[in-house]
């Protein structure tokens, strides 16, 4: 977070976050074209561009799987949290593979065309009705103009123009990529190579994607349901038993969960949506007196839900009263803006 | 995240996670056959 403008925030984490996935890209990559060069069959021959443009486009499936499977095993495992952090480069990196990977093939099969080699990729096809015709090529296309489009609006600049809502909508379009890029594999290399290694490994990493996320949103979907409470008041448990400098959740029976942070001998209740990315504020912890989001360090204090000067950004804040030891949060928001002094909590030590 | 994206967001993996198995599982029962072993002591 900084009040002024610079392009990249960089910091020690994002430096070595980058280094370290270009160091998975590389070694991937590199990895991929040995084994591909020792598993040439007897007889057979592949050019280097041929290796390498498979070597690019497995490293791109294979990267693009792991930047999706962040955001659900941070759900489920606390310890990735951190790697949310700066996942925008990750995805912007799985990008400029693609386009290697694109322009490899351009270059080889259709480089030598009459025509500009885009056209001759898009018309060399004739349409047919048979699986060994489906247009795999169109579906690569399709995931990477996806990718073009979210790595040119992975900036905060954009974040706020299109509004975190839309913003948000526009970036969930990665797992339609996601999954013209399997159709993409199934119908081209898998229809080519004969070895079953393949087919194991795209349906392993699909997969397992796909069961992280389908785990990770039944359980916050329960996770809904469990924390709703009806009422003007709703009962997040006994106050002392919230963790200090942390919170607990609840949600109202409509609308957003409320994050319920102790702060010392006080509980204070804030909205759980963070405005940036709608990050979940109750996920983080109070730093220097200021409710943290998890995702990219935002800051609100747990008074007011207003970002500490020179900062602007609010969130809703919501009444606390402890009755009979246990914190009671109001389910209608305060006025944004408006100062709450938090609920005390007898015989806490602050 | 807000409760309606975590929704949707369910309900994108689970119309996708079918779409992509039906995908493979196509393109596998379509895969070239090996080709077939030759008999033994067939000069190579």
């Amino acid at each position: 977070m900084s009040h002024r403008y610079s392009a990249i925030g960089w910091n020690r984490f994002k430096v070595l976050y980058d280094v370290w996935m270009g160091v998975i890209a590389v070694a991937f990559t590199a990895a991929f074209v040995v084994a591909a060069s020792l598993a040439v069959p007897a007889g057979e021959a592949f050019h280097p561009v041929q290796i390498g443009l498979r070597a690019t486009g497995a490293a791109a499936f294979a990267l693009l799987t792991l930047v999706l499977a962040i955001g659900p095993a941070a759900r489920l495992v606390p310890a990735v949290r951190p790697l949310l952090y700066n996942r925008r480069h990750f995805g912007v990196l799985v990008c400029l593979i693609a386009l290697v990977h694109a322009g490899l093939v351009l270059a080889w099969y259709y480089g030598f065309s009459p025509y500009n080699p885009l056209v001759a990729l898009l018309v060399s096809r004739p349409p047919a009705l048979a699986v060994t015709a489906v247009p795999f090529e169109l579906f690569g296309l399709a995931a990477l103009a996806v990718l073009l489009l979210m790595a040119a609006t992975s900036h905060d600049h954009w974040l706020k123009v299109l509004t975190p809502g839309w913003w948000k909508s526009l970036h969930m379009a990665v797992y339609a990529a996601y999954g013209l890029l399997v159709a993409h594999v199934a119908f081209g290399a898998l229809l080519v190579e004969r070895a079953d290694l393949y087919p194991r490994m795209l349906l392993a990493a699909a997969g397992a994607l796909a069961m992280l996320h389908l785990v990770a949103g039944t359980r916050e979907t329960l996770r809904d349901r469990q924390a709703s409470r009806p009422g003007a008041w709703l009962d997040a448990g006994p106050a002392l038993d919230i963790p200090d400098g942390a919170a607990v959740i609840v949600a109202p029976e409509r609308g957003e969960r409320i994050a319920v942070f102790r702060d010392g001998d006080r509980v204070f209740a804030l909205s759980n949506v963070c405005p940036h990315q709608n990050g979940p504020l109750g996920e983080g912890r109070i730093i220097d007196g200021c409710v943290t989001c998890p995702w990219h360090g935002w800051q609100y204090r747990p008074a007011d839900g207003i970002s500490p000067p020179p900062f602007e950004e609010r969130v809703a804040t919501y009444p606390v009263r402890i009755e009979a030891g246990r914190a009671l949060v109001g389910a209608t928001p305060l006025p944004i803006g408006a100062v709450s002094p938090g609920a005390l909590i007898a015989g806490a030590s602050a | 995240m807000t409760r309606g994206r975590r929704r949707r967001h369910l309900v994108v993996w689970l119309v996708l996670t079918p779409l992509m198995l039906a995908a493979v599982a196509a393109a596998v029962t379509h895969r070239p056959p090996l080709p077939a072993a030759a008999p033994a002591g067939t000069p190579r």
